[in-house]
């Protein structure tokens, strides 16, 4: 036990030694389930356990084992996880995105919580001296995201390829290299831009340098005590003057599985799954993520500057454990010494300590020792019971390691700041061996309000943190005496808010009540808080009071009311589920009144939510405390029970003293309460002992200042304990009599001659009787089968009958004591049932001898009734009154409101009586029920509130190797290849293979024999060009798409951000760089003759080709990009192009004109557009800026990279406000609207027909089919019960449903002669959204369609055959709402295509005035017509965008029209649709323009698809006619598309609006996707054809190979069907479908497809062919052939490797036959090697090729050279590749001459003489690939 | 259940009473009364309020000698709630 003075004084000076206190200014935090300190702080209260099981990205798969005996596993996967909440957008924080991913996560979360505490201590509105402002921050060294992305890269990849390399020694060197770069693809990066995220110091170096300090700066590794040590630091730093302020805190955001496996290895962590110190749960420990941050200053500084101070620090003690028993044992003599050198330090003793956070990790043996430890400095309980709360944050968000004492600081801090007594979760039954009720320390398991009768010292807690190794440390905090109610309750969350909408009389009440019933967003996305309070702010006499639960609860309620108001005959509203509305206020008709209850109303924890909330409740408690704790008596803990006492002191809490003195309290809180809101009756009465509470609150007692009130407390306990030690009056029995008739009580009374008597007269229905208790007995017995309800109560005094005579001079003296004069408020006696005079001897006559006198509550009701009372509220516990007054008054006009009653949560409760009061009449300060939590005032006038979108999650996960399907089915491929049968020898022994099948092997059906071989001999796929139409054995099945996307891509190509100049050097904006290369495209001035000069400021730059990054720097500016100087056929070009230029731009001011009109008409009410700035992080925001920008985005909409222009679904007050009874003018008439009749009027969800009869349920399904047959997508009705569930089938196809010919992927032209080929048919999304549109509209007849929401794309919706079907699902969600699902019924299981939320309205919806802001960017750099020329591959159905006026990064602004319905149902009647299709469509294209640059540059674009859609809303006239004007705003990730659009009509009016639009950006081949524009212009490049010049016969063959850059998407199963869709033709088609070849296979046949084609059209057409018209087959020997349009033969020989391939065409006739092979420039594996070549042979090949290096190439290409010559002469390499052999090779012409032997000689014997000429193949080295050519001459 | 139409007729009539009982207030929001309906949860009842009861009872049913201790007590504490379902039980008991 420590013995030290205690402190008297609240605030020390250095001079007394102890130190000046620090003031804690800020806070910040992230903890699991809170990422700021309200929301921990209401979490903590609230006891939410933010415990949960591992998120799958943590890998629970790769640590986790429950039982298994593996050393490296974790037995539990529960811990405390940020998830969602982990959110960093690194612009706001001046950090460059590329910096992020490799790093480690604490980095920025530490930076965004310095940021958010500075925030919080109000810098810099406040001061702050930078220069003297340090940060020290606790953090250990675990395995983190950054550091092991390093490992992985390094040593991790390797080490795997090296293993692999031993388990599969003959796989080629590329495919190694494959694995590598595909490991590697998906790791964070590690360079020099993520070096800093990983150097520990770097975290804190980064605060300083971002935030710009000069204070030291370090982090402090104490293991568990970290935090206290840092902030123990950052006290010293503070009082030895060298800093004047600092940011101390730990951070540990991420607990890897290997941090887990390690604490498992201990049997530290839990196996329940839960922490639970101190209780007989104990099981250990868990871990969690967090980092939290307090700002310190000193005391002085802070109140001088202004601060708001949460609380105190009085010292930090710090101690080593020394030589304890081992390292990781805690010690308790070291324990004892932190918390003892605390105490010391600050000169108080432990005794006014009145919380303590523990360490409390849950692991009982360190539990056990913390209580020792404790106990040794705490001492024994001072009154025989425990008085301190004992309690471990760690129970509800885990143990953070350095961090932890974060989070109990933050706990603490935050409990002393709203005087609030925090629980501990799964604490309920304590570890019996701890032996808590011999300590003083009790486990606190529920809030409670921290009731204080200290008044020599202020509140008190202690922090402890006993970290591994043995550091332990202690902190003391002290609360503040600052002004209470004028600082904010950071536990703003409520359980309800009260909504008091007001208006002048009963009409506008309905319309505001209506109005803000549609005005409000109806997903309920709106804060209450805020929309409360801006409704308190409006006035006016009639006044609709709503408790409401949420925003949704809001929304019905209004909705409920305005249907109550419309009702002319009602004329008020009175609902318990919190509905008040009185046609006529009684306020307005008489006088308000105040009861106070006595006695017997008290009960436990009455009042404690109000306690937390309403400072002045719970100081009223704390003067009663402070009088009782002068006395030794217990108040807080019998009032205030925790849980596990409650039955022992319940008893207690009906003692006389405490029971009056507690009631007293509630009653004098409550009326100050009352006071707060502004609430002054006109009179006031007691009931019994609430007199004295009356008197109080009437002004009767001289002085109330707290010492008077203390003294007048206890002298009222002192008057109490006095009268019940006495004796003077006798023990009485008392009995309730409930419901028994007046006149038989009376009559049974009058025969007890004065043994039992009526004590009070409470109302008609209850009396309370008292007498001896045989009296009682009697008149029970009498009462008996009388009916009615008895009861006896439970105390024994016989207050309020002639009894208690006796006792009178004791309550005379107190009386006295009150000093009682004239009230200030008309007060009301019970004994008299009268006003009392106002005269102090009237006053005291009455207080007195209304202890002998019956309580006549009844007659003094009805008096004051009389008077003109007509509200009476009841300020004290429990509510009897009120209901006495009900009964009194029944039938009469009044209104009787509790403050509070039992089982009701207090701030419930408390709404609804205010809303009550307010309701009647009562003039409420509504505003102090939201001004201490900053609530935001909404706009009422303005937008809607939506909810802000959220910042951009930050991973935590270690970054995993793994390979994607794509890289596993190319090593596969290949290993399968290997084990073809029937001739592979590979994996049997030697011995027993089969003997090898030269010289004449029997080739397999459909698989020519030199495959066969080659499959042997090499064990690799086959790659000859006999593979055309042979199926592939491996019959792995085509996937199904299942992309994130849907069919609405369009184009967009890598922007060139003029802004890019930074460098990764600096650290700052190298994210912004082009990741392409930039290559000048030569060709671009011949396709794209408009751009030579479209800007004039692109004049200077006239000497150089077109160059993207002209336009936005200059020239000089761009060194990377050679000049190219333009030849003569250039300059022709040019001028050409000035006159188109011209043309351009005459087009051009012509429809700017137009535009300009239309805008006239709309700049008067528009207010000024947003001013968009590029972020810069050369100057990243300081929290200075922040606050200006926080200042400036209150004053207009703001726009960064991550938070786009915000629009907001709401409906401006100017808007005509449609009500049910007046349908809207733009509702569509009969004629316009499909004729049928709803077969029934809507029926409410909640009440579906259960009952229906079989027969009449088949007559709705026919009704329902009827109606059905007016939608186009409606076919087959399949299920429906109407208002609740409908479920219709469609099948899509190209004939039923011709627009899918106009949205098609990519390209509106595949062939030139067969119309019927098409590219793949997408649905539009926007049509999909029309299936959805529809069902809802079937479900819910004579509704319109207003809206859609929370809108998801799952998959394409592609026509892969001639039709499809699906199944659309549509389920009501809310009368208005209704989820749709839209799934495939034609797959292998209802996949989900897109769902949604379909919203309707009885009427249309005004969409009101435009809200985007005006963009002001520049002109596109091309030209309108290029849109759909070039962009956008959408048909003449979706086309609708006419100039794109504006473009930049912020957006686009553009010209649209409304194609013509008819455009999309060529040829047919136009069905009615219920959406605008056309125009959705055409809104989603304007986004993607965005991304489409003035050049196609670099190999790839961007296209961007919807994955979801927040809202698109629709004006009543959706299907405008005449010019529009949409305009969408951007903003962009590297991997996202965020969008909002609105479409705007002439009249300015907008007629559609998307909100939040997502869209995922996905990488194609540019080279493809222009070719689906212009199908004769090259695909594959000729690059072969120069390789090749010179070879004899090669000015007769066309050369091609293929390699697009973007070829690998083309293992996506959609993305193979969309480019084979483009250049396949019909029996090619089918044959795709057929092969079922694996991902990889799949993909270079078709790129070997692509290569041959592209040959044959430029051989044979000279190119003028689309690729489709070129068809190949395959002749007798299974010899590739093509064959053109006219029906002409032309030779064809193709080769392939995974993503490579080759491919050659000659003339016809000019060749006996023409082969083509490859091979990668890799060795041959020896093995192989002998195979192939005999010793002559490699002799010959080593001997020309000189050196080892060249010796790969020569060998590759003698195996080109026999594979060649098979291919060339039409059957193969027959009998194996011995039966070519290589004579002679030329290393001047690169070239291998071969003869033929065995089989070969006998198939060709022309060739196999020997006489023969040898066949000389050339070869050549192409990229990493050797390319052999045999061109073999006519003979 | 023998007496289930009896009890039925309870449930229907105790629906009733507390129909009457709390016409004071709108029913909009709350629903309709039924069998699960709790007297303190759903309906705010407080002390009073089930003396009213137990008077509409008695004066329903002519009855003024209903045990209602059995109903409203347990182990010397009132019950914390009551149910359509068990008031109509406890009818279905001492009436029916």
């Amino acid at each position: 036990m420590i013995t030290l003075e205690t402190s008297t004084a609240h605030a020390r000076s250095a001079a007394d030694g102890a130190g000046e206190d620090i003031a804690i200014v800020g806070l910040s935090c992230i903890f699991p389930g809170a990422d700021s300190p309200a929301q921990f702080w209401q979490n903590i209260v609230g006891k939410v356990d933010a415990i949960s099981s591992a998120p799958p990205d943590w890998q629970p798969e790769l640590f986790y084992n429950a039982d298994g005996p593996e050393v490296d596993r974790t037995y539990t996967k529960r811990g405390g996880f940020l998830g969602d909440l982990c959110r960093f957008n690194p612009l706001k924080y001046g950090v460059p995105p590329s910096a992020i991913d490799g790093a480690e996560p604490d980095h920025f979360i530490a930076l965004r919580c310095a940021f958010e505490a500075f925030k919080d201590a109000g810098i810099p509105r406040l001061p702050i001296d930078r220069a003297k402002t340090g940060i020290i921050l606790g953090r250990g060294i675990f395995v983190n995201r950054g550091w092991v992305t390093v490992l992985q890269r390094t040593l991790a990849v390797n080490q795997l390829i090296e293993v692999l390399r031993q388990l599969e020694p003959h796989r080629d060197e590329s495919e190694f290299e494959l694995i590598r770069q595909e490991l590697k693809k998906h790791l964070p990066p590690c360079n020099a831009d993520t070096f800093p995220g990983i150097v520990h110091s770097a975290l804190v170096g980064r605060i300083a340098n971002r935030l710009d300090l000069n204070g030291p700066a370090y982090t402090i590794d104490a293991a568990c005590s970290s935090t206290l040590l840092a902030v123990e630091h950052g006290v010293r730093e503070l009082r030895a003057g060298r800093c004047s302020a600092v940011l101390a805190g730990g951070s540990q955001v991420s607990t890897p599985g290997m941090v887990h496996v390690m604490f498992c290895q201990l049997q530290a962590l839990s196996r329940s799954g839960m922490i639970a110190p101190f209780s007989d749960k104990s099981a250990g420990t868990l871990l969690g993520q967090g980092c939290g941050m307090l700002l310190l200053k000193r005391r002085s500084d802070a109140e001088n500057d202004g601060n708001r101070i949460y609380a105190l620090i009085k010292a930090v003690g710090s101690s080593s454990d020394g030589n304890g028993a081992g390292l990781l044992a805690p010690r308790t003599e070291g324990q004892q010494l932190s918390i003892r050198r605390a105490y010391e330090e600050a000169h108080i003793s432990p005794s006014t300590v009145g919380l303590l956070e523990a360490h409390g990790t849950g692991i009982p043996l360190g539990d056990a020792v913390e209580i020792n430890s404790l106990n040794a400095c705490f001492g024994k309980p001072q009154r025989g019971r425990p008085d301190v709360a004992l309690g471990s944050v760690k129970s509800m968000v885990g143990h953070l390691l350095p961090a932890s004492a974060a989070a109990s600081l933050i706990k603490t801090t935050l409990a002393l700041y709203h005087r609030t007594l925090p629980p501990t979760l799964h604490a309920e039954v304590e570890n019996p061996q701890l032996e808590l009720s011999k300590t003083r320390f009790y486990l606190a398991t529920e809030p409670k309000p921290w009731i204080h009768g200290n008044a020599l010292a202020p509140r008190r807690a202690g922090v402890n943190a006993f970290g591994f190794g043995g550091i332990n440390s202690h902190a003391i905090l002290e609360e503040y005496p600052h002004d209470e109610n004028a600082l904010a309750d950071l536990d703003r969350r409520w359980p309800c808010e009260l909504v008091v909408v007001s208006a002048e009389n009963r009409e506008q009440l309905l319309a505001r009540v209506e109005h803000l019933a549609r005005w409000l967003p109806p997903d309920a996305s709106f804060d209450l808080l805020d929309l409360a309070a801006s409704c308190a702010a409006e006035g006016g006499a009639s006044r609709l009071a709503i408790v409401a639960k949420s925003p949704a609860d809001l929304l019905t309620k209004l909705a409920h009311a305005a249907k109550l108001l419309a009702e002319p005959e009602r004329n008020r509203i009175q609902d318990r589920a919190g509905l008040f509305w009185y046609e006529q206020p009684l306020a307005q008709q008489g006088r308000v009144a105040v009861v106070f209850p006595g006695e017997g109303s008290q009960y436990p924890n009455m009042l404690a939510e109000l306690c937390r909330h309403f400072p002045e409740v719970r100081h009223q408690f704390d003067l009663t405390s402070q009088a009782f704790e002068q006395r030794g008596w217990p108040f807080a803990e019998v009032l205030f029970p925790q849980p596990s006492s409650a039955k022992q002191v319940e008893p207690q809490l009906f003692q006389t003293e405490i029971a009056i003195a507690s009631v007293t309290a509630a009653g004098r809180g409550l009326w100050r309460l009352l006071q707060r809101f502004g609430v002054t009756p006109d009179a006031v009465v007691g009931h019994s002992s609430g007199e004295y509470a009356a008197l109080l609150a009437s002004g009767a007692c001289a002085r109330q200042d707290d010492a008077r009130l203390v003294d007048i407390i206890a002298a009222g306990t002192d008057s109490a304990s006095e009268l019940r030690r006495s004796q003077l009056m006798p023990s009485a029995s008392l009995l309730s009599v409930g419901g028994v008739p007046e006149n038989l009580l009376n009559a049974i009374l009058a025969d007890q001659h004065g043994a039992v008597v009526l004590a009070m007269d409470n109302c008609p229905h209850q009396r309370i009787l008292a007498g001896s208790e045989a009296g009682i007995a009697s008149v029970l017995a009498a009462l008996q089968g009388k009916g009615g309800l008895c009861q006896r109560l439970t105390w024994d005094r016989p207050y309020h009958t002639a009894a208690f005579q006796p006792a009178l001079p004791i309550v005379e003296r107190y009386v006295d004591f009150l000093d009682l004069r004239a009230p200030q408020i008309e007060i009301w006696s019970c004994a008299s049932a009268s006003a009392v005079p106002a005269e102090a001897s009237a006053l005291r006559a009455l207080a007195v001898d209304q202890w002998r006198r019956p309580v006549r509550f009844r007659e003094t009701v009805q008096a004051m009734h009389a008077a003109g009372v007509r509200v009476f509220i009841e300020v004290g516990p429990r509510g009897n009154l009120s209901a006495f007054i009900g009964d009194t008054l029944s039938g009469q006009p009044h209104a009787a409101v509790a403050l509070d009653v039992p089982n009701k949560n207090g701030i419930e409760q408390l709404c609804r009586a205010l809303g009550a009061l307010a309701a009647h009449g009562v003039p409420v300060q509504l505003n102090e029920l939201f001004s201490r939590r900053g609530p935001r005032p909404i706009d009422f006038e303005g937008e809607a509130p939506v909810p802000k979108r959220r910042e951009p999650i930050l991973p935590l996960e270690l970054p995993l190797l793994r390979l994607d399907e794509a890289a596993v089915e190319a090593w596969q491929a290949n290993a399968r290849a290997a084990d073809l049968p029937p001739n592979s020898a590979r994996g049997l022994p030697r011995d027993l293979a089969a003997p090898p099948a030269h010289p004449a092997a029997p080739a397999i059906a459909g698989e020519p024999a030199s495959e066969s071989i080659r499959a042997a001999v090499d064990g690799r796929h086959s790659e000859a060009n006999h593979e055309i139409g042979a199926a592939a054995s491996s019959a792995k099945g085509i996937h199904p798409s299942n992309g994130s996307s849907h069919g609405n891509g369009h184009l967009t190509v890598p922007r060139h951000r003029a802004t890019s100049h930074s460098t990764a050097a600096n650290g700052n904006g190298g994210h912004h760089a082009e990741r392409e290369p930039i290559t000048v495209n030569h060709g671009a001035l011949a396709s794209v003759p408009g751009q030579a000069e479209p800007r004039p400021e692109n004049r200077s730059s006239a000497g150089l080709a077109i160059d993207p990054l002209a336009v936005g720097r200059s020239a000089a500016s761009s060194p990377a990009i050679a000049p190219v100087p333009l030849a003569g056929p250039a300059i022709e070009v040019r001028r050409a192009a000035h006159l188109d230029f011209q043309r351009t731009m005459q087009s051009f001011l012509k429809t700017q004109a137009a535009i300009a009109h239309l805008y006239g008409s709309r700049h008067a009410g528009r207010a000024a557009g947003a001013i968009v700035e590029a972020p810069d992080f050369k100057n990243p925001p300081r929290p200075e800026d922040l606050a200006c920008a926080n200042a400036a985005e209150r004053a207009m909409p703001r726009v960064d990279a991550f938070e786009p222009a915000r629009l907001t679904s709401g409906f401006p007050p100017s808007a005509p406000l449609p009500s049910a009874s007046q349908p809207s003018a733009s509702q569509p008439s009969a004629s316009q609207r499909p004729a049928f009749q709803p077969p029934a009027p809507p029926i409410a969800r909640s009440q579906p027909n259960k009952h229906q009869t079989a027969a009449a349920g088949a007559d709705a399904l026919q009704a329902i089919r009827r109606a059905a047959a007016q939608y186009p997508f409606m076919e087959t009705v399949l299920e429906s019960t109407p208002g609740v569930r409908l479920v219709v089938e469609c099948e899509l196809s190209l004939a039923k449903h011709p627009f899918l010919r106009d949205h098609t992927f990519f390209g509106r032209r595949v062939s030139d002669h067969d119309p019927e080929l098409t590219a793949l048919p997408i649905m539009p999304l926007a049509m999909t959204l029309e299936f959805m549109a529809e069902a809802a509209s079937l479900l819910c007849p004579g509704q319109t369609v207003t809206a859609l929401c929370r809108v998801r794309a799952s998959r394409w919706l592609a026509m892969y055959g001639a039709s499809r079907r699906v199944r659309i699902i549509a389920t009501c969600e809310a009368d208005s709402a209704v989820q749709v699902r839209v799934v495939e019924a034609d797959g292998d299981g209802e996949h989900e295509i897109a769902a949604g939320v379909v919203e309707l309205s009885p009427a249309a919806v005004s969409l009101g005035a435009p809200r985007l802001p005006q963009l002001a960017q520049q002109a596109p750099p091309w030209r309108p017509e290029d849109v759909y020329g070039k962009y956008i591959y959408h048909g003449p159905a979706f086309q609708g965008i006419d100039l794109v006026e504006d473009w930049g990064p912020q957006g686009v602004r553009a010209a649209i029209h409304q194609p013509e319905p008819a455009t999309m149902w060529p040829g047919r009647q136009v069905p009615n649709l219920v959406l605008p299709v056309a125009l959705i469509d055409i809104a989603s294209q304007l986004p993607g323009i965005v991304n489409v640059n003035w050049n196609l540059v670099g190999s790839t674009f961007l296209m961007a698809f919807p994955n979801e859609i927040g809202r698109i809303e629709f004006a009543p006239a959706a299907s405008p006619e005449g010019p529009l004007v949409g305009t969408a705003t951007i903003a962009q990730s590297s991997e996202k598309l965020y969008s909002d659009t609105e479409i705007v009509n002439a009249d300015g009016e907008v007629v559609l609006r998307y909100l939040d639009k997502i869209e995922e950006l996905v990488s194609f081949s540019l080279a493809l996707y222009q070719y689906a524009f212009e199908p004769h212009r090259p695909l594959c490049s000729s690059a072969l054809q120069s390789l090749f010049a010179g070879v004899p016969g090669a000015n007769h063959c066309q050369l091609t190979h293929a390699e697009m850059a973007a070829a690998k998407l083309l293992v996506k199963s959609f993305w193979a069907n969309v480019v084979a869709r483009l250049v396949l033709n019909h029996a090619e088609r089918a044959e795709f479908q057929r092969l079922k070849l694996p991902p990889v296979p799949l993909a270079s046949w078709l790129l070997a497809r692509l290569a041959a084609k592209e040959a044959v059209r430029t051989q044979a057409l000279g190119g003028l062919a689309c690729l489709a018209d070129v068809g190949l087959q395959k002749d007798s020997h299974g010899q590739p052939q093509a064959i053109l349009p006219d029906g002409a033969i032309v030779p064809v020989s193709l080769a392939h490797k995974p993503f490579y391939a080759v491919a050659v065409a000659a003339e016809p006739g000019v060749f006996r036959g023409i082969g083509i092979d490859c091979e990668p420039l890799q060795p041959l594996p020896e093995e192989l090697l002998a195979e192939a070549f005999d010793a002559d042979e490699r002799a010959l090949l080593a001997a020309t090729a000189g050196t080892a290096e060249a010796a790969t190439a020569w060998r590759r290409a003698g195996w080109c050279a026999k594979e060649a010559v098979g291919k060339a002469l039409g059957r193969g390499v027959l009998g194996g590749p011995r039966c070519v052999q290589i004579v002679a090779c030329d290393a001047g012409r690169q070239s291998v001459s071969v003869v033929l032997a065995g089989a070969m000689a006998a198939a060709f014997p022309e060739y196999g003489r020997a006489d023969a000429r040898p066949i000389e193949v050339s070869w050549r080295q192409h990229e990493q690939f050797i390319v052999g050519l045999c061109l073999l001459p006519k003979t | 259940m023998p007496n289930a139409p009896v009890e039925r007729q309870f449930e229907k009539d105790v629906v009733e009473i507390l129909s009457d009982l709390t016409a004071d207030w709108d029913q909009g929001l709350s629903g309709p009364l039924g069998p699960n309906t709790s007297v303190v949860g759903d309906l705010g009842f407080e002390s009073l309020d089930v003396v009213y009861l137990v008077t509409a009872i008695e004066d329903r049913y002519g009855r003024q000698d209903l045990p209602f201790e059995e109903l409203l007590m347990t182990d010397g504490r009132l019950v914390d709630d009551l149910t359509v379902n068990q008031i109509a039980d406890f009818l279905s008991k001492h009436i029916g």
